[in-house]
């Protein structure tokens, strides 16, 4: 009877091209002998092995366990709910090589891991930035070459001319280089090859901020040494599917399906298809963003409180709160402070067991949380697990991981970066766009009336630039080993930034970009749905403990939160007497609305805090609900 | 030269023996070349419209015609030679695995279509119950034969049933049903 089954599995698994080593077939016989219905299962377990994932032709216990795994995933939903929703701390992103050659890129099996990167891990740094933009740019139809020697007669085509062959080369060119402080004061462009100096007097420049180290399109003439700009400009930015389209299914996201042609093999389609299938049907699956959440702050904590207990009924997806976890830097020692404001934000959760149980938290920290280093050095590491210990034992799932760091939800990709960016990039900005339909002289640049608000010049420049922050490294130290988790390319579906300047919402060439100012000072986070990619601003600044209402606009939600209030109104009703006043007087109104896209790019850095109150509550809550609510408690 | 670039692909497949990196760059720049021969040709036909039975216009429709119709040829050729390539390979290498090196050569169409002829293929064993890609070039003449382990592989469940140690650098004496596969894969060395 063994022989005879064993013969059966071996021919089995060898019509499949297969062979079974030993291990594998002491497992298989034994799931055999625990299930009745012997021959299907090994039919469906074959069924299941992904055969563009083996590396031989030998079966052994582990693909075995791992086919049954798919296959208890595929047919329960609670598993795959496990795996819809991943986070990749930056650390375990793998790099990857653009090859000139083959017009792919290419994984770096053996990528120098270090911390501390040599002297070629610096300049391969600046390559590959400088060759995600290029190939990007190659193909774009701006650039394209004529298809037939006719066709050169009739329209213009442009092409982008390397640096090292302008001498003698006259005539206006487009080429594509990096802006460099070589010699103190005089800016130089630099490709893969050379560098030239560049003379800017007289550029024009209409769109992005460029820094030192952007990389830029110029047109211009060489002449007498230099290469004088007539238009600089930023290089196009590539929307997602075309750039996928080119991958050939190479996942630079997170290498989480990088094998060449599995992620449209049936077993990954089957899944992908179960992804949309699952994004589509739970519309109540929301994720919130919230930034600089400090944790010692009494009042972050009240406001906290009030937004836990407006969800609580419907728990939100995930939360994903970015630091600042403190208002001050912990120093010396004070560091462990920390642990005692992550126990009180768990014992807050614990409050609301409908969000502990069903709620994945992720933690990414802001430029002074204490990980480990005070250098804001990128990535920055997760908070170490010494403070957030007894955290993660009291609420279950719960991430802390790196900044920048990407998530996986379904099918989106989602980039989370938290860093002031805007203030970082305008005060080391050398050049100021002039706008397009700016009649006025460009002494009132800064005027009202300029069209482009100052975050779609950032977005502008990181997504055509394909870098989160693409500043010079004594500006904005990076770990030379890992410049590649801060790539934009290809664009993610939703890019998160965390900037302490205005809040803002964008979508440009199809990703959705959103900004969360400090949830400390407004009290305000945004309320993203991902099943049909929509984001909301939220604010709780009006909102006490008696009188929330859910800011999201789906109305059942907000009977659920109403019915849930009442009851709890008693039990909360000493913190709202003492608060009442404190937050109503805080507050401030959203009335200029709009005035968030139509404000000018001000050169004056300070007052951004300021501003940051005053703007976007576009989505605050009605005054006159909540005075009434107000009344009803103070009777 | 119009078609020159649909030429050099076939060039580029007529020398290598195997499957060589799929040329999307080069693909995709002759497609574009269709389409700009095509509006040559609409224009030239659409603007002279009394003058075009005269030979001079005759002859330079035929030329744009003509090209693109070989460039689509060229192409097709391409895609045809690769696929026999790719069927090829399935039936010589004893088992539906694509080495790293080829899964980059081949474009991500080609691909699925490898693993679609595979679970085919397979499908057909199964019913069939006989592995046809085994023994294709000759008959065997003896029924146990000699190999040795070119790959460390451990223990091993044979067709018969039976568990071998294959070691590296080992030799056995085994049954060639058992161990045909093995060989093609090149695992295993048929001693003679």
């Amino acid at each position: 009877m063994d022989i005879q089954l064993k013969k059966h599995i071996t021919k089995v698994f060898l019509l499949n091209g297969l062979s079974v080593k030993a291990d594998a077939m002491k497992y298989l016989l034994k799931i055999l002998t625990e299930n009745k219905n012997q021959l299907t299962i090994i039919d469906d377990i074959i069924k299941n092995i992904d055969k563009t994932t083996l590396k031989g032709n030998f079966i052994d216990q582990i693909i075995i366990e791992k086919s049954i795994k798919e296959i208890n995933v595929a047919s329960d939903s609670n598993l795959m709910e496990k795996e819809i929703f991943k986070v990749t701390n930056a650390f375990d992103i793998p790099s990857y090589t653009y090859d000139q050659n083959q017009k792919l890129f290419i994984k770096n099996e053996k990528a120098n891991k270090s911390l501390h990167g040599d002297a070629k891990s610096k300049s391969e740094l600046y390559r590959k930035r400088y060759q995600n933009v290029l190939q990007r740019i190659e193909r774009h139809a701006f650039f394209a070459t004529p298809s037939i020697p006719s066709q050169s007669l009739k329209m213009q085509f442009n092409s982008i001319t390397p640096l090292s062959s302008l001498l003698g080369n006259s005539g206006s060119k487009y080429v594509l280089g990096t802006i460099s402080q070589i010699t103190e004061g005089n800016y130089f462009l630099e490709d893969l090859n050379t560098n030239v100096p560049l003379d800017l007097s007289n550029a024009i420049f209409e769109y992005g901020l460029i820094t030192e180290n952007s990389i830029v399109q110029v047109y211009g003439e060489f002449r007498d040494g230099a290469f004088v700009a007539e238009k600089i400009e930023l290089p196009p930015i590539e929307p997602r599917e075309i750039s996928m389209h080119y991958l050939h299914g190479i996942d630079l996201f997170d290498g989480s399906n990088d094998t060449i042609g599995q992620s449209s093999s049936a077993r990954s389609r089957q899944l992908r298809e179960q992804y949309e299938k699952y994004e589509k049907e739970k519309e109540d699956n929301s994720i919130l963003y919230l930034s600089d959440v400090y944790l010692d702050n009494p009042k972050v904590m009240e406001k906290l409180n009030v937004m836990f207990m407006g969800y609580s009924q419907i728990p939100p997806f995930a939360i994903i709160m970015m630091g600042n976890f403190t208002e001050n830097p912990l120093l010396n020692g004070k560091q462990y402070q920390l642990k005692a404001y992550f126990d009180q934000l768990a014992s807050i959760i614990c409050k609301y067991p409908l969000i502990r149980e069903n709620t994945r938290f992720v933690f990414v920290p802001g430029p002074t949380d204490p990980t480990g280093l005070h250098l804001n050095i990128l990535p920055k590491f997760p908070i170490p697990n010494v403070f957030v210990k007894d955290f993660q034992l009291r609420v279950p799932h719960s991430t802390f991981t790196t900044n920048p760091c990407r998530i996986r939800y379904c099918t989106q990709e989602i980039v989370i970066f938290r860093d002031d960016l805007q203030n970082r990039m305008r005060r080391h900005s050398i050049l100021e766009p002039s706008s397009p339909t700016n009649k006025d002289s460009d002494d009132e640049m800064d005027g009202q009336n300029s069209e482009i608000h100052i975050s779609q010049h950032i977005l502008g420049t990181i997504f055509s630039n394909s870098h989160l922050c693409n500043l010079p490294l004594d500006i904005r130290p990076v770990y030379w080993n890992y410049d590649h988790t801060l790539s934009l390319y290809p664009l993610p579906d939703v890019l998160v930034m965390g900037d302490k300047a205005d809040s803002y919402i964008h979508q440009l060439e199809g990703t959705h970009c959103v900004s969360i100012s400090s949830f400390s000072t407004n009290f305000s986070f945004i309320h993203y749905t991902p099943s049909d990619k929509n984001n909301n601003f939220s604010n709780l600044s009006d909102v006490t403990m008696d009188n929330f209402k859910d800011t999201s606009e789906d109305k059942e939600m907000s009977d659920v939160v109403d019915d849930k209030n009442s009851i709890d109104n008693d039990n909360n009703l000493h913190i709202d007497d003492n608060n009442n006043n404190n937050y109503n007087n805080n507050s401030e109104d959203g009335e200029d609305d709009g005035q968030d896209l139509n404000s000018s790019i001000n050169s004056d850095q300070d007052d951004t805090d300021s501003k940051n109150i005053k703007s976007n509550l576009d989505f605050s809550l009605e005054d006159s609900d909540s005075e009434d609510d107000k009344e009803t408690i103070d009777l | 030269m119009f078609t020159e670039k649909a030429i050099e692909i076939l060039k580029e497949l007529k020398r290598s023996e195997t499957i060589p990196p799929y040329n999307s760059t080069t693909i995709s720049k002759t497609i574009e070349e269709i389409c700009a021969l095509y509006t040559e040709y609409y224009e030239t036909v659409t603007e002279n419209k009394t003058l075009k039975t005269t030979p001079y216009f005759l002859a330079h429709t035929y030329v744009f015609h003509s090209s693109a119709a070989r460039n689509k040829r060229c192409i097709l050729a391409y895609l045809m030679e690769r696929s026999k390539r790719i069927r090829e390979f399935r039936w010589n290498s004893g088992g539906g695995l694509l080495s790293v090196n080829l899964k980059e050569n081949m474009s991500q169409d080609e691909l699925d279509y490898f693993n679609d002829y595979d679970k085919l293929l397979n499908e057909y064993h199964t019913n069939v119950g006989l592995d046809l890609t085994i023994d294709t070039e000759q008959p065997p003449k003896e029924l146990f034969i000699e190999v040795r382990v070119l790959k460390e592989l451990g223990q091993v469940v044979l067709n018969s049933g039976g568990t071998v140690n294959l070691h590296l650098n080992t030799t056995h004496f085994l049954r060639r049903s058992d161990v045909g596969g093995l060989i093609s894969q090149g695992v295993l060395e048929h001693i003679i």
